[in-house]
Formats: C-alpha cells, sequence, structure tokens
C-alpha cells in the first residue's frame, strides 16, 4: 500500500476535498486560513507521490514543493495581515459580513 | 502487512482525522492545534514519500512557522475576534455535497488515468541533489520565490501596520 | 487633382453647413456670406472640371471605394461619377443655388436669428443635390435623396410657428416618403439580382440581359414610383403646391428648380434601364401626360402667385417626363436645364412681388399698384415667355423639342399641344393681370431698402433672366447645338419649321384667350364656379380622394397600430421585456450575494462538472 501510487494520491484527493469542505464552510477568515493551508499541502503530497513514482528526475518534485511550502509563508503572511486590516475595519472575521459587494 | 504499509495506514488516519478536526472544531484554537498534528502526519508522509529533507522542512515551516504564526495571530487578538456564530446547516450541507462531488472528480481522474511508471532504479533522493538542481536549472523560480516572500513580507507590514497620522 | 476638384464639388456645402451650424451666436450674422461663397467655390469647381476635361463627353470619371464587402458578388460602394449628364446638373444645381442664395440675402433680411438656421438649411440642401448628382451607385444615391428630402421637410416647414407650413412639411414628408418606399424596394431587388449598382453596371447591356424583362419593368416602376414623389407626379402631386408655405427662395431651389427635377434627373440617369422596358417607358409616357394636363388646367384658376408657379412646375415636370417616355432622353433633360433657369427666375421675381406688397394674391397685387415694379414685371415676362413657349425664349426651344419627340404618338402629341395652350393661357393671365388690370401706384408709398438688398435682389432676377435666354439658345441651331450635343452626343435637335409654327400659333391662342378674358371682359375676381371651373377647384378632388380613402384607411389604419403599439408592443413586449428583465435582474442579484463562499462554490461546482464530464 505504502508503493502504490493511487494511495498517496486518495489520501492527498481526500485531504483537498476536507480543503474544500472548510474552505466554503468556515465563516471565520483565520479558519478558512487553514483550510487552504490544507489544501496546499494535499498539493505537495501530490508532487512528492509522482516525483516518487513517475518522475525520472527525483529532485524536480522536492524542489517545487520547497518552492510550494516558500509561497504557503508568504501567503500566510499576508493572509493574516489583511485578516488584521479587516478586522481593523469592521471589528469581525466573520467572511459573511465581508459582503459590501452584494448585488 | 509490512510495517510500511502499517506506518502508512496509520500516519493517513492521523492525517485525516486531524483535518478534520481542524476544519469542524468550532473554536479556532481548537483547529489551530488540529491542523499542526495534520501538518506533523503530512511530514511523516513525506518520509514515506523518501523526501526526509521535505518532512522536516515540513515541519520547521509550517508546524514551526506558520501554525505558530495562526496561534499567535489568535492568542493576540480581543476575545470577541474569535466569536463564531451558530452553524448554519444548510451551508454545511451544500458545502459537504460541493467537496464529495470534487472528491468524486478527483477519484474519477485519479482512477482513470493510467500512470506512466518510471522505471528508473537508482533513484537520487539526497538533498546534494537536491541542492544542485535548486540553484541550477530551477535558479530562475528559487530567486523569484525569494523574491515574493521579500515582498509579501513588505505588504504584510505595510498593511498590518497602524496608520496614525492620517486620522 | 481631379479627386480634390470632386471632393470641393461635393464638400464645400456641407463645409458651409456645418461652419454655420457651428458658428458663435456673435458671428451668425456672416451665415449668408459663408454659404453664398462655398457654394460658389462648388460651381467654380465644377466648371474647372469641366474645363479640365472637356472630352468628358466621350469618357466619364468614376471614382469609387468600397464601402463594404459582403462576398464576392455583393459589395457596396461610395463614389462619384462625372458625365455629361450629371455635370450638366452640377451646373445649373450649383448655379441656381448660388443665385438663389444672393436673393435670400435681401428676402431673409428681416428674418434675424433665423437667417443662420435657414442658410444652414440651404447649405445642407445644395451638399445634399450635388451629392445625389455626382453619385456613381444608387444606394448612395438613394441616401441623398432622401437627405435632400429632409431638407425640403426643414425648409417648408421653416417658419414652424406657422400651423399651415408644418403642416404642408408633414404632408411632404409623408407623400414623398410613399413613393421612396417604391424606390427603396427596387434597390433592394437590384441588391439582390444585380449586387452591383453602380449605374454603369445597371445600364450595361450585360447587366440588362441578365434580368427577366418583368423584373426589368418591375424595379423601373418602382424607381418611378419614387420619382412620382419626388418629382410631384400625377397623384403624387398634391405636395408640392402646398410646399409653397415655405419661403419663396426655397420654393425657386427645391420645389421648381433642383429638388424635383432630381427625378427627371434619376430617370435619365437609368434611361438605358428604363428603356429596355416599353411598358415602364408607356407609363411613365401616360402619368407624365396626366401630369402636365392636371398641372397647367390647375395653374389657370389659382390667384396665388406662387400657386400658380407650383401648378406650372407640377405641368412642367409632366412635359419633361413626356420627352423622357417617348425616348427623347435629351430634350427631357434640355427642358429640364431650361426651366431650372426660368422657373427659378420666375419665383424669384414673385418673391420680389411678395416681399414688396406682402401678398401673395395676384388681384391685391394689382390692387396695390404692381405696375411700379418695373425690373420685376421685365424679368417675370422674360420668364413666363419662355414658359409659355414665345420664340426666341428659352423655354420656345425646349419645348418645340419635346413636342419634335412626341410627333409620332399622336394622342400625345395632342395633349402637349393642349397643355401647351393652357400654360400660354395662365402666363399671358398673369402677365396682364399684374401690368394691365395694375391700378396707379401710389409713389409715396416707396421705402428704400439698403442699396446692397436692392442689388441682392435684382442680381441674381437680372443673371438668371439673362441666363434663359442663352441656355435656350445653347441649343439651337445658332449654337451648334452646344448644350444638346453636351446632353447627349447623337442627339439632332433639328426643329421643323410646321412644329415650331404650330407651338407658336396654339401659344399665341392662349395669349389671345387671356386678352380675351381678362382684357376685353375684365373679368374680375371672385368667379363663380361652375363645370369644369368647379373640377378644377376641387384639384380635380385628388386632395379629397387622397384624406377620404387614403386619410379614412391610414386613420383605421393608425388606430389600430395604436391599440397594438399600446397593448401588445408596449404593454406585452415593451413592458413585459422590461418587467421580466426586472425579474431576472432581482433572480441574478440573490446570486450576487457579494459573499465569497457563494462565489467560491460557484467555482468548485462548475469546475469540477468540467472536468467531471470531460474526463473519459
Amino acid at each position: 500500500m505504502s508503493e502504490s501510487l493511487i494511495a498517496y494520491l486518495l489520501l492527498s484527493g481526500t485531504l483537498a476535498a476536507i480543503g474544500v469542505y472548510g474552505f466554503l464552510e468556515r465563516r471565520n477568515l483565520i479558519g478558512i486560513l487553514i483550510s487552504i493551508e490544507l489544501i496546499l499541502n494535499a498539493a505537495s503530497i501530490n508532487f512528492l507521490a509522482f516525483n516518487k513514482f513517475v518522475s525520472p528526475d527525483k529532485g524536480l518534485g522536492q524542489a517545487i514543493v520547497l518552492l510550494i511550502i516558500g509561497l504557503a509563508a508568504a501567503e500566510a503572511t499576508l493572509a493574516l495581515s489583511i485578516i488584521l486590516v479587516l478586522y481593523r475595519g469592521m471589528t469581525s472575521i466573520n467572511i459573511e459580513e465581508a459582503n459590501h459587494l452584494k448585488g | 502487512m509490512t510495517l510500511q504499509n502499517l506506518i502508512f495506514i496509520i500516519l493517513s488516519v492521523t492525517t485525516l482525522a486531524a483535518a478534520v478536526m481542524a476544519v469542524s472544531f468550532k473554536k479556532v484554537i481548537y483547529n489551530a492545534f488540529s491542523l499542526m498534528l495534520c501538518l506533523g502526519g503530512i511530514a511523516g508522509i513525506f518520509f514515506l514519500l523518501s523526501s526526509e529533507f521535505l518532512a522536516v522542512m515540513e515541519i520547521i515551516v509550517y508546524v514551526g512557522a506558520i501554525a505558530i504564526a495562526i496561534i499567535f495571530a489568535i492568542m493576540f487578538s480581543p476575545p470577541h475576534f474569535m466569536h463564531q456564530p451558530e452553524r448554519n446547516w444548510p451551508k454545511t450541507v451544500r458545502s459537504i455535497a460541493i467537496s464529495a462531488f470534487f472528491f468524486a472528480t478527483l477519484y474519477k481522474v485519479l482512477t482513470t488515468t493510467p500512470w506512466g511508471m518510471s522505471t528508473t532504479q537508482e533513484a537520487d533522493f539526497s538533498i546534494q541533489h537536491l541542492g544542485k538542481i535548486l540553484l541550477g536549472i530551477y535558479t530562475l523560480p528559487f530567486e523569484v520565490i525569494s523574491i515574493i516572500l521579500f515582498i509579501a513580507i513588505l505588504g504584510a507590514l505595510l498593511m498590518a501596520r497602524k496608520r496614525e497620522a492620517h486620522e | 487633382m481631379e479627386l480634390f476638384l470632386i471632393f470641393t464639388i461635393v464638400g464645400s456645402p456641407l463645409i458651409a453647413f456645418l461652419m454655420i451650424a457651428l458658428l458663435p451666436h456673435r458671428l451668425k450674422r456672416i451665415a449668408p456670406l459663408l454659404s453664398i461663397s462655398f457654394i460658389f467655390l462648388s460651381f467654380l469647381s465644377s466648371l474647372l472640371f469641366f474645363l479640365k476635361h472637356p472630352q468628358i463627353q466621350e469618357t466619364p470619371f468614376e471614382v469609387q471605394w468600397t464601402w463594404l464587402q459582403a462576398n464576392r458578388n455583393l459589395s457596396f460602394n461610395v463614389g462619384f461619377l462625372m458625365d455629361r449628364l450629371n455635370l450638366l446638373m452640377l451646373f445649373v444645381v450649383s448655379l441656381v443655388s448660388f443665385f438663389v442664395q444672393v436673393f435670400s440675402v435681401a428676402y431673409m433680411a428681416d428674418e434675424g436669428r433665423g437667417q443662420s438656421r435657414y442658410f444652414a438649411f440651404l447649405s445642407l440642401f445644395s451638399f445634399a443635390m450635388i451629392n445625389l448628382v455626382a453619385s456613381n451607385n444608387l444606394l448612395q444615391t438613394f441616401i441623398f435623396w432622401e437627405l435632400v428630402g429632409l431638407a425640403s421637410y426643414l425648409l417648408i416647414g421653416f417658419w414652424y410657428q406657422k400651423p399651415s407650413a408644418t403642416e404642408a412639411s408633414r404632408k411632404a414628408f409623408v407623400v414623398t416618403r410613399l413613393g421612396d418606399l417604391g424606390f427603396y424596394l427596387a434597390v433592394a431587388l437590384l441588391t439582390l439580382h444585380l449586387g452591383n449598382l453602380n449605374f454603369s453596371a445597371l445600364n450595361s447591356p450585360e447587366a440588362i440581359q441578365s434580368l427577366s424583362g418583368g423584373m426589368i419593368t418591375l424595379v423601373t416602376l418602382l424607381i418611378f414610383t419614387g420619382v412620382m414623389g419626388k418629382s410631384a407626379q400625377f397623384p403624387l402631386h398634391i405636395w408640392l403646391p402646398d410646399a409653397m408655405e415655405g419661403p419663396t427662395p426655397v420654393s425657386a431651389l427645391i420645389h421648381s428648380a433642383t429638388m424635383v427635377a432630381a427625378g427627371v434627373f434619376l430617370t435619365a440617369r437609368n434611361y438605358a434601364l428604363f428603356s429596355a422596358s416599353s411598358i415602364s417607358m408607356e407609363t411613365i409616357l401616360i402619368f407624365g401626360t396626366l401630369t402636365a394636363f392636371v398641372g397647367a388646367t390647375l395653374a389657370t384658376i389659382q390667384n396665388d402667385i406662387k400657386k400658380i408657379l407650383a401648378y406650372s412646375t407640377i405641368s412642367q415636370l409632366g412635359m419633361m417626363m413626356m420627352a423622357l417616355g417617348a425616348g427623347s432622353f435629351e430634350a427631357g433633360m434640355f427642358h429640364l436645364t431650361t426651366h431650372a433657369f426660368f422657373k427659378s427666375l420666375l419665383f424669384l421675381a414673385s418673391g420680389a412681388l411678395i416681399h414688396h406688397f406682402h401678398t401673395n394674391d395676384i388681384w391685391e397685387m394689382a390692387q396695390k399698384g404692381s405696375r411700379s415694379q418695373v425690373l420685376t414685371l421685365l424679368v417675370i415676362a422674360v420668364g413666363g415667355l419662355s414658359l409659355a413657349g414665345i420664340f426666341p425664349f428659352a423655354g420656345f426651344w425646349s419645348k418645340d423639342l419635346i413636342l419634335e419627340a412626341l410627333e409620332h404618338k399622336p394622342v400625345f402629341h395632342a395633349a402637349a399641344l393642349l397643355v401647351s395652350f393652357f400654360t400660354s393661357y395662365y402666363v399671358f393671365r398673369l402677365l396682364f393681370i399684374l401690368y394691365f388690370r395694375s391700378e396707379t401706384p401710389h409713389a409715396h408709398e416707396e421705402h428704400h431698402e439698403s442699396s446692397l438688398l436692392t442689388f441682392c435682389m435684382n442680381f441674381p432676377l437680372i443673371s438668371l433672366a439673362v441666363g434663359s435666354l442663352i441656355v435656350g439658345f445653347m441649343g439651337t441651331d445658332l449654337m451648334h447645338h452646344k448644350l444638346l450635343k453636351f446632353i447627349s452626343p447623337e442627339a439632332e435637335g433639328k426643329l421643323s419649321i410646321e412644329l415650331m409654327m404650330t407651338g407658336t400659333g396654339i401659344a399665341v391662342l392662349g395669349l389671345a384667350v387671356a386678352y380675351w378674358n381678362y382684357l376685353k371682359r375684365k373679368i374680375q375676381p371672385p368667379i363663380t364656379a361652375t363645370g369644369f371651373r368647379r373640377v378644377l377647384e376641387k384639384k380635380y378632388f385628388m386632395d379629397d380622394l387622397f384624406e377620404k380613402v387614403f386619410g379614412r384607411m391610414v386613420l383605421a389604419f393608425s388606430a389600430f397600430l395604436n391599440w397594438f403599439d399600446k397593448q401588445m408592443v408596449n404593454g406585452k413586449m415593451v413592458n413585459g421585456t422590461a418587467w421580466s428583465t426586472l425579474r431576472l435582474g432581482a433572480l441574478l442579484t440573490k446570486v450576487q450575494s457579494g459573499e465569497l463562499q457563494d462565489y467560491l462554490m460557484i467555482v468548485f461546482v462548475i469546475a469540477s462538472a468540467v472536468i467531471y464530464f470531460l474526463v473519459k
């Protein structure tokens, strides 16, 4: 099982689906940020799985995952500061209240 | 059942359970701690995928930096900041349905695509090789990521800064 | 260089129009100057063009650009064609426009503010008319044809405070539009069947061969309905007398010399096409004769000087149509040219009288002492003798050419003679009343106008009088048929002595009857209406017919349309559309909840669905 690509892919798929659920359901912005981290990690698992079983160059997938981790760090910083600014403006981080673009 | 398989199952169950907790608890602080657990499980998975270096990086950056930053953000905030309203059941059901559909799509793609397995045996997972290609042919993405990080930090600082003079 | 000249010819009135329209208020006074100088520029350019291309008769000059290319067989062009026919028309249009505009300076001197509007409209008209004449294809002609109609509408209704003027402008617009419907259908049919609307292509033997005989008849008859509207042919002539509500110089320019001649010009332009259908030619001949007769008889009982001239115009247009229908293209165009000169002269002279006596009624003019206006009466006499066809005035030559063309069609020949009898009768009636029945003028009532205005009024009158004399001679043996040869190199223009004698005899007969009625019997107005006269006074019941039949039909139809518009179009369609749009919008705003996660749901559902159904 640990030597089959599909197992890893299913794991990452499930993780991504859970992330999507949280992304769509959570109203707390930090909860949403956490969901995004889950989805990114699912992608990382995917890359490493393909790296191990498919790619001929075993360094490539690792390099990409390193980049993803770097991006995630940047994204988390920015997201947190955006949440902070949003809170200052609305005194709430409930995403359902950030609906000023309502039609 | 080999030891490796056992470890894989344990890690998978832990990771998924932690992920579910990370998105389902109402209190954000629990979510954050569950996320840390989940990330630990993912690091183990990386280990199983023979990427020891990345497992370590996952722990250091994700658990050590990102999750901690989130927890700090939660803990430094006033209490009502984290006020969590009652669960909106229709929305929950809808979200579950959509994510299930999303998973079904992924499942269909995963199972129907013929993955061409690599046949190379002399796999080089070493950190030396990673370092070489990262500073060799993939220098440009590497540098771009560093610039993105730099700009993100600057932007975060700029946005989070309290504005004084103008108000 | 040619291109530049052509653009100057067709473009300068437009420039004048735009400049006048955009003039700031303080400078509005120079509007007449602008208008006159630009139309003169246009005239000079066409003269220059002619001088540079003396061989234009043999080799027409044509430029064109593609406007729309639909496919290989169908393209719409814009272009200009310069040949003998439209160069002649360009001379006539720009020259008459020039004189009329000069005259207008004096005539409209009291208008004040309205003056710049008036000159702007006149420039617009000149622009449209010159382009109509210069276009090289039917569609472009059609566009400018409509634009001329618009300018005519604007100018008839120039005194928009007068209800009768707006009424008349509306009538003119609607009646001519009725004819234009046919023209439009003809354009559509020709586009469908030939795909090329250039006049040279339309009138080429290949095009005529490729169309079936029935189609040619249909198309030419449809074009002729447009001609009937624009050139006031019976029974669509009813708008022209009402159009006299406009300022008199406008009547001179638009409703006698140029625009109403556009129909004749269009027929001449497509003469090869028209000649290919004998049915169409017969129809033109019949309608021309009817028009000529109706116009001439109606003119004999009018007391309003402008109405006399209007009906006379109708009758003369009928004569031109007769010539075209009889197959003598050059006679028609020659008469058009001479008519343009002497009729605009007559109109301008009557304008001078109206301006002086402040009345349109010839009896009132006589009472107020019309005999004192020696110069005006003199030029009226020149124009009138020309109209009546008295030797050696212009009308004599062109009318005899028409009679000559009709020689082999005895019925129509007789009708034409009858028409010239009536023509001579009403012309001399007018002259006798204005001169011999005039009271002695009260000398002290003279009010002096400034010398510039007097010059502006007299200069065009004298020039046109001289011009109409010269134009007549240009078609005769004395000048080696210069004008006729210009119109058509094959034209012979030989007049037989007997024909000249008959023509003159008929004219003299008209003179005699008029003399008997108005100088011997001293008929006084009002005259009791009996018999034929009553029919005339009712204008052959044409207006009544239109009123009763068409008016009722139109009223009923418009009542239906009103209902349809209110209930169906407005109620169900417009409001319904608005309502359903609003409802749909209200539904869609629900989608625009402004909530990020709702949007994300849609994104995920669609993305997943697409991938799910794409992956085999």
